[in-house]
């Protein structure tokens, strides 16, 4: 069999392996079984293929991938594997990756541990400037672009959540059935939007705006417990299911244009007669025990995990929202109070679930650091992370207006001193995250 | 296969379901049928795209699938949720297809649930072989994006996008001293101020990791359908209404509160046990004490559903019941049958009805209950049996009427007589027969006369004068003598005067030896009689010493 030969028949299985492993390590920690045998059959199949070429290059297209410069045709588990590399590499800001001489384990884990940081960091695009031992990777120029086109699609899918429901608010409020349909894709969108930039999903839930709008509580509450449920990789299905408890909990008892809000049982009453769908005792259900949480369990009754992570993520928010006559907590203090009560007011492994998420320091968060800068939290420490070293934009140094990204993490000399309120200073800290 | 081929099969698959319906074996077949050309087409090309349009499908830029007729259009839906493309790869299974088809159909037909589109379905699925391409954003793709309402949504939209992502926060909050003290506490519970105060540092990071036991338990606890809810909804209900009787100030409002929240429980109730779900209300029962509340268990609907459904979960349910709810058994108890029947006969004396209760039954359902009701009083107190009686004695179906007649004691007519002596005179000859025979066991002193009257009535039917005349036997007694033994020698019809005169056998005096005797030795008298008087003759003897004298009093 000639070269050309050799490669065209073994391309396809190289690309669909390369891919596997890229997304193995995408969802799994370095140490899983999965990505330890994952990682060792692609060491052992590169091994084998660079005896026979002179490097493997995987490049991938709008239109094609191709390994060494040959097109690889596109079957079955190819053309799967061939869809999933095109969004990686855009992921990444890459549109090649060149494996120039056989990887060692501790090379490979390397470079490996790289993409997994970067493909849940805020900036995935670093990967483009990173250098391996033994791999070249090409960036893709558009890819920063990229990256900002995301946070802008997210926090339109944000704004699209926070209409509808002060679209829904009024609808319950003149007694007419809410449009769950409308509702329940626009939640799509948001989860769809989210998939790479969970950190300003978080983040977009700092904002604090449309002074006491119900639908801006119920949003935030909304985008907290779809975060905790990325961060659990729960199914599409259960997301939705979830997000949509979260905001029906808070439509429930939101406080009409023209008063105050309605007691709890009109609240409910008015919700429930407003959801002609079969499901409404599981929903009901739901939105009841979110509110009530202590009682249910006291008589001996098992709550929902569901309204245990919505109480959790709806007392957060209201700690930190700005409403009658409060100015809110900071981020920090909200956690830490939470952290105080886990097990006893709210179920442990929830809030535990909601720092991990959030970090000690949300995103959004306003910080000084120990250097004097002032910055806003712009990524939550990846899974298994110091909670307290998150990712800052430092928005001031020195006493002038400053824009650069501290991974905390990484900068041992640096850390948060304090926590500061953006509101005082007049800063929307959602802007800083779209930058 | 070739995709003009199978597009051909795709036609023909939604037209067989058109037409017979997606459980019908003709469907079924149609969607195996696909299944194969499917197959065949993805093992030679690895995958399918479908790009779809308005009212087309393309593969590649060719146009493989045009809408013949807007109404029935495979593709318009698609194209108004948002379906930009659907690919299928290779290896895709029956049970993909068949989620595919299902939806695809749905969104054809407008079957899908109020909340769903095709696009929602294909997204949520999450189908390994079968993807959608939606198009971004969740405007009414399609409708009339220049109407006011669209423009006004917009124009909220660009609000709150500019709001998000301006520069500079909104207007400052308005703080009040004590207000954010207040919220906490409310969130919280009991929190000081000097505790609010403090800084979160490193050390509140320590011991705040989730282990992967944690993140397995909540992704399941979150990911599978919910268990109990039933039971949590209701109770949580019940502490709205317990909370919504506080402000008794509010009047009204306080009312109409609870009254709402009865409702919601009421339609919680149906759709529970609808979806089988008994279990988990007898569990909420068990919790729920406000006997205010409770009585909304009685919902008449709620209980017939409860007796329908018959099983143990059901009757726990409607054992807990409480008495003020007894007359939502009543309907169900009156068309229930057999074991059904007994199981309530048994909850119901457990719940100990009165009289009144029982009788209001009786009036409504007559017939249908009276038996089961009759054997429900034997377990309760006398005066409940009492009222059943005087009630069926009272009643307009004659059918109940007899049944009271059979239960009236018969050493307490007296108490009863002035509802059972009416009922000599009922239409029907059933019920007149039983209350004769009421007075009849009783060994009522008056019976002689009362048959006399009977016996008087010119309308009265010969069997019916017929059936005195033998009462009027089984009575015994000088009165009932006097009257047989008239009825011998008077003119009435034969048949009458035969059966007076066997009647006579157990009247047993002296008059009534006289007549018989002088009957059987009548030469030129009615024969039937003769013979009658011979027999009555022949059954005396063969009694032998009991024959009363000839003369004097027996």
């Amino acid at each position: 069999m000639t070269a050309p030969d050799a490669l065209e028949a073994r391309a396809p299985e190289l690309l669909v392996q390369i891919v596997r492993t890229l997304r193995v390590v995408a969802v799994h920690d370095l140490a899983n079984d999965a990505a330890v045998q994952v990682s060792r059959e692609l060491r052992l199949r590169l091994a084998e293929d660079l005896l026979l070429f002179d490097g493997i290059a995987l490049a991938v297209s709008d239109e094609a991938v191709y390994v060494n410069g040959e097109f690889v045709k596109l079957r079955g588990a190819a053309f799967d594997a061939a869809l999933q590399a095109r969004q990686i590499y855009e992921r990444l800001g890459i549109n090649e990756l060149r494996f120039v001489a056989p990887l060692g384990e501790e090379e490979l884990r390397t470079f490996l541990g790289a993409v997994q940081a970067c493909l849940h960091s805020q900036e995935p695009t670093r990967f483009a400037l990173m250098t391996f031992a033994k791999v070249v990777v090409k960036p893709l120029e558009s890819a920063h672009k990229v990256g900002i086109d995301e946070r802008v699609a997210l926090a339109r899918a944000y704004a699209q959540l926070v209409a509808i429901l002060q679209e829904s608010v009024l609808l319950l409020e003149r007694g007419k059935p809410l449009a769950l349909a409308r509702l329940r894709r626009a939640v799509h969108e948001l989860v769809r939007a989210a998939e790479h930039q969970r950190g300003v999903l978080v983040g977009l839930t700092r904002f604090d705006g449309l002074r006491g709008d119900p639908a801006l509580h119920a949003a935030s509450v909304g985008a907290l417990v779809l975060a905790m449920g990325l961060e659990l990789a729960l199914g599409k299905k259960a997301l939705v299911t979830l997000a949509q408890a979260a905001l029906l909990h808070h439509l429930a008892d939101a406080p009409s244009a023209s008063g105050p809000a309605p007691s709890p049982a009109t609240a409910i009453v008015r919700l429930a007669r407003a959801m002609p769908t079969v499901e409404v005792v599981d929903r009901l259900a739901v939105v009841l025990e979110a509110g009530d949480l202590e009682a249910i369990e006291k008589h001996g009754i098992i709550p929902s995990t569901a309204g245990r992570c919505i109480a959790v993520a709806c007392a957060f928010d209201k700690l930190t929202r700005s409403d009658r006559g409060s100015a809110g907590l900071r981020p920090d203090q909200a956690l830490r109070l939470l952290i105080e009560h886990a097990g006893a007011r709210y179920d442990g492994r929830a809030v535990r679930l909601l720092v991990s998420v959030l970090g000690l320091y949300p995103v959004g968060s306003m910080v000084r650091l120990s250097g004097g800068e002032i910055a806003v939290v712009i990524g939550a420490p990846l899974s298994g992370q110091e909670p307290a070293r998150p990712t800052v934009r430092v928005i001031e140094a020195e006493g002038r207006p400053a824009g650069y990204v501290v991974a905390l993490a990484e900068r041992r000399d640096l850390s948060v001193v304090e926590c500061l309120d953006p509101r005082a200073q007049d800063v929307n800290v959602v802007h800083f995250l779209l930058a | 296969m070739s995709i003009v081929e199978l597009i051909g099969q795709l036609k023909r698959t939604f037209a067989t379901i058109r037409l017979y319906g997606l459980a019908h074996e003709n469907a079924r077949i149609a969607e195996a049928q696909l299944f194969a050309a499917l197959t065949s087409y993805l093992d030679t090309h690895g995958s399918l795209s479908l790009v779809v349009r308005a009212s087309a499908l393309e593969v590649g830029d060719k146009k493989v699938y045009e809408d013949e007729r807007k109404e029935e259009s495979l593709v318009r839906s698609l194209f108004v949720d948002g379906v930009e493309s659907l690919t299928i790869l290779a290896g895709v299974g029956k049970d993909e297809l068949s989620t595919l088809v299902r939806a695809w159909h749905g969104a054809i037909t407008h079957t899908l649930d109020a909340e769903h589109s095709f696009a929602t379905l294909m997204w949520e699925h999450e189908l390994p072989s079968v993807s959608a391409s939606i198009r971004p954003g969740i405007a009414d793709v399609g409708a009339d994006t220049d109407s006011d309402a669209a423009k006004a949504a917009e124009g909220r939209l660009r609000q709150i996008y500019a709001a998000l992502t301006a520069q500079t926060a909104a207007d400052r909050v308005r703080v009040v001293e004590g207000a954010s003290l207040a919220v906490v506490r409310a969130v919280l519970g009991d929190v000081s101020a000097e505790a609010l105060a403090r800084q979160a540092g490193e050390e509140e990071a320590s011991g705040l990791g989730l282990s992967q036991v944690e993140r397995q338990q909540l992704a399941q606890g979150l990911g599978t359908s919910q268990r109990g809810s039933g039971q949590r909804a209701l109770f949580a209900l019940s502490r709205l209404w317990a909370r919504a009787e506080e402000p008794r100030a509010r009047g009204t409002e306080t009312d109409d509160a609870r009254r709402d929240v009865g409702a919601l429980v009421v339609r919680l109730l149906s759709e529970l046990v609808a979806s089988g779900r008994t279990g988990e209300i007898a569990r909420a029962t068990t919790r729920i004490e406000d006997p205010g509340l409770r009585e909304y268990f009685g919902d008449p609907a709620f209980v017939a559903a409860l007796v329908k459904d018959g099983g143990a979960d059901a009757f726990a349910i409607l054992g807990a019941l409480p008495v003020s709810c007894i007359d939502a058994l009543a309907e169900p108890f009156a068309q229930a049958g057999g074991e059904a029947r007994s199981k309530l006969a048994a909850l119901l004396a457990d719940k100990s009805p009165t009289g009144e209760t029982l009788a209001t039954w009786l009036l409504a359902f007559g017939a249908r209950v009276v038996v089961p009701l009759f054997e429900l009083s034997d377990a309760l107190e006398p005066a409940v049996r009492e009222m059943l009686v005087r009630t069926a004695l009272v009643h307009d179906e004659p059918e109940v009427v007899l049944r009271g007649l059979a239960r009236v004691p018969a050493g307490a007519l007296g108490d009863y007589r002035s509802l059972v002596e009416p009922r000599l005179s009922h239409s029907s000859a059933e019920v007149r027969r039983a209350a004769l025979g009421a007075f009849v066991r009783a060994q009522d002193p008056a019976v002689p006369a009362l048959l006399e009257a009977q016996l008087g009535d010119p309308g009265a039917t010969l069997e019916w004068q017929k059936s005195c005349v033998h009462l009027l036997g089984t009575a015994g007694g000088p009165g009932a003598a006097r009257v047989l033994v008239a009825l011998v020698e008077s003119t009435r019809p034969r048949e009458l005067r035969v059966a007076a005169t066997t009647a006579l056998a157990n009247v047993e005096t002296p008059e009534a030896r006289r007549i018989i005797e002088r009957e059987a030795a009548r030469l030129l008298g009615d024969r039937a009689v003769k013979r009658a008087a011979k027999e009555v003759l022949r059954r005396w003897e063969k009694r032998g010493a009991s024959l009363p004298p000839r003369g004097g009093v027996a």
